[in-house]
């Protein structure tokens, strides 16, 4: 299933510019490349004229206003998504070839089209391979800036609610959440999560029993993990 | 005679052949030979026109089991059965032996028959309903007949009384009445072995129906007594009485038992004696520890060591007992330990030497008590203490440096020195092999006695370079050049800079330079020494900046590239006071010596002024003028010591001693803990380190690895200096991954790789 979801994403978008070219007037719901970046000069306008191209940015703000326009929540799943679609690089900006290549791949140049794309967004996050790869993403893209190696923890619980938010798929998120916050255990827990500890909750998360009857303490989890399941235990 | 067959009357040989028989078989042997037996044999074997070696067989076969039948009850009838029997045995041994001979040649048809025909059933019934017997050797088919007539027959329609009677004379022998005659029982149970021997497995009628009622009556037997003994005697004397009873019961068993019987008889009965009551020995042997109650340690050890693991529940006993004797040390002399370690050490020291002494006495020097010991001492040794910033390897580095340092008092004759080293170099020796040997954090140890080597090195403190040696020399013994390459290091720095100074000296000399002091200088090799916390802010005086700036263009010119730092706050200076009557000399820091200096031309300053003119923080200044005020060389106008305040020098200045001793700013309790600290501080630092090195290096010769193999190895690498948590070891891993240099397996999720 996960090669087939994927390929509807895909598929017509890989081929579509070779098509583009001859029958984009033809098609109604072809990608239009001028389209979309109209689109994105609707909410990067106001930037500051004759700056370059390339390096036209959509900051903060008009993201804001772009996830009004979609009706989304700006600091919900659908929009984690989007940027995910676009391999947006930082947190907050979408630059306009980030804009410019996802849409093309979502294979929308419009607020309408993208509305209709919505519950395939929705769908990633009930799907094993792609929200993995997602997590995976979000873990750079969450970064404050790329030489970090760490994000704030902060931060990481965040996208954990966030990411995780499938109950049958993903385990323990609630309670690590709960631990994290443990005023008793501020000594221990991590500050920062680095990505050998982001990638390992993943696998925790999906792998672990509800009752933890399944974690090995002598196998090659992270400490903080170790941890976790000593402070589970002990409740 | 003639060999050759002829016509024979089967009837009137055959009963002249028997009456030879009779008389054979008969205790008053005649010498009448009618004529010779074995022609007889031959020539019914041979007989023409059919040979009579069948009806022969038959004949000879119904003979013996006649003659069988009514020894058979000639014995029974008898008394004395066991007597009876061994006569009877004996005389029918030797007769059937004869008769095997008599019988030759037909023993020689019937190995031939035997293996041309195929194997018949084992006998058949004969027409008149008597036993017929399988063709066999005739010995062979004497001792059937006699086992199946006489022995099998005495045992199930005699009440077995011949076993029985052995068996109630063996019970007297044990209880102390000796038998006046062994011999008859002893021929008897041998003919429960001769008599199968020509059966296939000779020894297992003999087991059958000798050995297995033996053992079972000495199991009784031993299951009485040893019950009626522990009950009526003291544990010591039980133990003294069952030895000596095991021992007779072996001696016992060797006369009585054919020799396969021995060893099992014998377990039989330590089974009873030892095993049946070893919770009560092992209780007892726990008290006797207590009590130090060597010899019947002793004992119970030599019985235990009879059955099958029997020492393993003493082995836990014993070091349990050295873990309550340390714990006992630890209670009462590691208080004091803090201020000075060697009641403490020597407490642990005697003990140790005192229970190998008892090792090696009263178990025999046996290997397991060693161990036994050892990990007792493992365990008081590494217990973690309440107070980690005082534990055992501080404590046992300060021992060694308490040994190894200059004593203030230098009083000693030369045979008291001589006496003091040698006791010195002993105790070194026994912590060096024993104490040291069982720490785990031998990493610890070693931070702390370089730091100590290193304060003895450079004040000049070492009471002998050999005995220094000595104690590296141990140390390298125990766990390898690694661990003490930094400090053989920090001793050559030594060593070679006495040549340097000579050289520098002679350097001068030659230039002509008048460096106006005596100035030598330690260079120390950075990284082999401990890092020696304190240095602050500083110029070198004028007086000495002649010396500092050849030195180090000296040095700059014979090693090209070195880079020399120079660590001012450990440097010292001695000074001779002139204005006074007397003539004092004082030793003092560098940085005393600095601030001392600026009174060579004026009597009185402010602190002020002091701290302009040796350009060190007034805090520091006033750190380090303190010493001089307190032992009054300087006056101060007023304790304050603010930067108005006079100092000036003391003209009136008197001592005991002409040479002084001025201390560095005092060091108190907390210093020395923070020290402690630091010292653990950096020991986590280099554990760390060691690890991820480690973990590296072993990843790079197996690329991929599973967690758990890698987990082990790394301890494994590990334990000669410390042992290191799985926690910490994981955490090395992940700080490892973090910097790139492995990931986990993309396969398999308790897999690392290595990253090139």
């Amino acid at each position: 299933t996960k090669r087939s979801r994927t390929s509807k994403l895909s598929t017509p978008n890989a081929a579509a510019p070779a098509k583009s070219t001859s029958r984009s007037t033809k098609s109604a719901h072809a990608f239009s490349a001028h389209a979309c970046e109209s689109w994105f000069q609707s909410y990067s306008s106001d930037s500051i004229p004759n700056s370059n191209h390339e390096t036209v940015e959509m900051d903060i703000e008009a993201i804001e206003r772009f996830c009004n326009d979609i009706a989304v929540d700006v600091s919900g799943p659908i929009v984690l998504a989007i940027a995910y679609k676009l391999s947006a690089a930082r947190m907050g900006v979408f630059s306009r070839a980030e804009w410019m290549n996802g849409m093309q791949l979502l294979d929308v140049d419009s607020t309408a089209k993208l509305q209709q794309k919505l519950p395939l967004l929705e769908s990633i996050f009930q799907d094993t391979a792609q929200v993995k790869d997602l997590y995976k993403w979000a873990f750079a893209f969450a970064k404050e800036s790329p030489e970090k190696k760490y994000i704030e923890i902060e931060m990481a619980k965040g996208l954990w609610t966030l990411i995780l938010s499938n109950k049958s798929m993903f385990r323990h998120v609630d309670q690590f959440m709960e631990y994290l916050n443990d005023p008793d255990e501020e000594s221990t827990v991590p500050k920062v999560i680095n990505k050998d500890q982001w990638m390992s909750f993943f696998d925790f998360s999906s792998s672990v029993r509800e009752d933890l009857s399944n974690y090995d303490e002598s196998s090659a989890w992270p400490v903080m993990l170790d941890e976790f399941v000593e402070w589970c235990r002990s409740k | 005679m003639s060999l050759r067959p002829k016509r024979i009357a089967f009837e009137s040989t055959m009963a002249s052949l028997h009456s030879q028989i009779t008389q054979l078989f008969s205790p008053t042997q005649g010498d009448a030979a009618f004529m010779d037996p074995f022609q007889a044999v031959y020539d019914l074997c041979t007989a023409y026109p059919k040979p009579f070696d069948d009806a022969l067989f038959e004949s000879l076969s119904l003979f013996i089991a006649e003659y069988a039948r009514e020894k058979r009850e000639s014995i029974v009838g008898s008394l004395d059965t066991v007597s009876a029997y061994s006569h009877e045995w004996t005389h029918f041994t030797h007769a059937s032996r004869y008769l095997d001979s008599v019988c030759e040649y037909l023993n020689r048809i019937t190995a031939k028959k035997r293996s041309t025909m195929p194997t018949q059933s084992r006998r058949r019934l004969n027409a008149n309903g008597s036993v017929k017997f399988e063709r066999m050797r005739i010995h062979a088919l004497a001792f059937l007949i006699w086992k199946e007539t006489v022995l099998m027959e005495i045992k199930s329609n005699a009440g077995n009384r011949l076993l029985n009677q052995i068996f109630d004379f063996v019970k007297r022998d044990r209880d102390g009445t000796p038998l006046v005659d062994n011999g008859v029982i002893i021929n008897t149970v041998e003919s429960f072995v001769q008599v199968c021997e020509f059966v296939p497995q000779p020894l297992q009628f003999y087991i059958q129906e000798f050995e297995q009622p033996y053992i079972q009556s000495t199991r009784d037997y031993y299951i009485a007594e040893s019950n009626t003994l522990i009950s009526t005697m003291t544990i010591s004397g039980y133990m003294k009485c069952i030895s000596k009873r095991i021992s007779d019961e072996e001696e016992r068993s060797c006369r009585f038992c054919h020799e396969t019987s021995r060893e099992k008889v014998t377990k039989e009965c330590v089974s009873q004696c030892v095993s049946a009551h070893k919770e009560r020995l092992y209780d007892a042997f726990a008290a006797m520890l207590r009590d130090e109650n060597l010899g019947d340690c002793t004992l119970v050890y030599q019985l235990m060591l009879k059955i099958p693991d029997g020492i393993l529940p003493m082995l836990q006993l014993f070091q349990k007992h050295m873990f309550e004797l340390g714990k006992d040390i630890v209670a009462r002399l590691r208080p004091a330990a803090q201020k000075d370690p060697r009641d403490f050490i020597h407490g642990l020291i005697d003990l140790h030497g005192k229970w190998s002494a008892i090792c090696e006495k009263t178990f025999s020097n046996n290997p397991a008590f060693g161990a036994a010991l050892d990990k007792g001492f493992r365990q008081i040794v590494n217990e973690s203490y309440e107070k980690a910033a005082q534990n055992f390897p501080e404590l046992l580095s300060r021992f060694a440096d308490s040994l190894l340092k200059k004593t203030l008092k230098s009083q000693w004759t030369e045979t008291e020195l001589e006496d003091k080293i040698g006791k010195a170099v002993e105790c070194i020796l026994f912590l060096n092999l024993i104490l040291f040997n069982y720490l785990q954090e031998k990493d610890v140890f070693q931070k702390f006695y370089s730091r100590m080597l290193g304060r003895r090195l450079l004040g000049n403190l070492s009471a002998s370079d050999d005995l220094e040696m000595t104690m590296i020399s141990g140390l390298k013994n125990v766990c390898g050049v690694e661990y003490t390459s930094k400090l053989q290091r920090m001793f050559t720095d030594i060593t070679l800079s006495q040549d340097l100074n000579k050289r520098f000296s002679t350097s001068m000399e030659r230039q002509n330079v008048n460096l106006g002091v005596d100035f030598s200088i330690l260079v120390l090799t950075a990284g082999s020494w401990p890092s020696m916390p304190g240095a602050i802010d500083y110029d070198v005086p004028e007086e000495l900046l002649k010396s500092v700036t050849r030195f180090g263009d000296f040095y700059g010119n014979n090693h090209n590239g070195r880079k020399l730092s120079w660590m001012y706050h450990l440097c010292k200076a001695d000074v001779k006071l002139t204005y006074l009557d007397k003539k004092y000399e004082l030793n003092l820091s560098l940085h005393q010596l600095s601030v001392l200096l600026p009174f060579n031309q004026d009597t009185m300053l402010t602190l002020g002024s002091v701290v302009d003119r040796v350009k060190i923080k007034p805090a520091d200044v006033r750190k380090i003028i303190k010493p001089l005020i307190d032992l009054e060389v300087l006056v101060a106008s007023n304790t304050q010591l603010e930067d108005s305040t006079e100092i000036s020098v003391n003209m009136k200045f008197s001592n005991k001693r002409t040479k002084l001793k001025v201390s560095a700013a005092a060091q108190n309790e907390s210093t020395s803990m923070q020290e402690s600290e630091v010292t653990r501080a950096a020991v986590d630092e280099d554990r760390k380190l060691y690890l991820q090195a480690t973990i590296v290096r072993i990843l790079k010769s197996r690329r991929v690895m599973g967690h758990n193999q890698l987990i082990q190895e790394v301890i494994q690498l590990s334990t000669s200096r410390f042992i290191p948590s799985i926690g910490l070891i994981k955490k090395s891993v992940e700080q490892l991954i973090d910097k790139g240099y492995m990931e986990r397996s993309k396969e398999r999720t308790d897999q690392y790789v290595y990253v090139a």
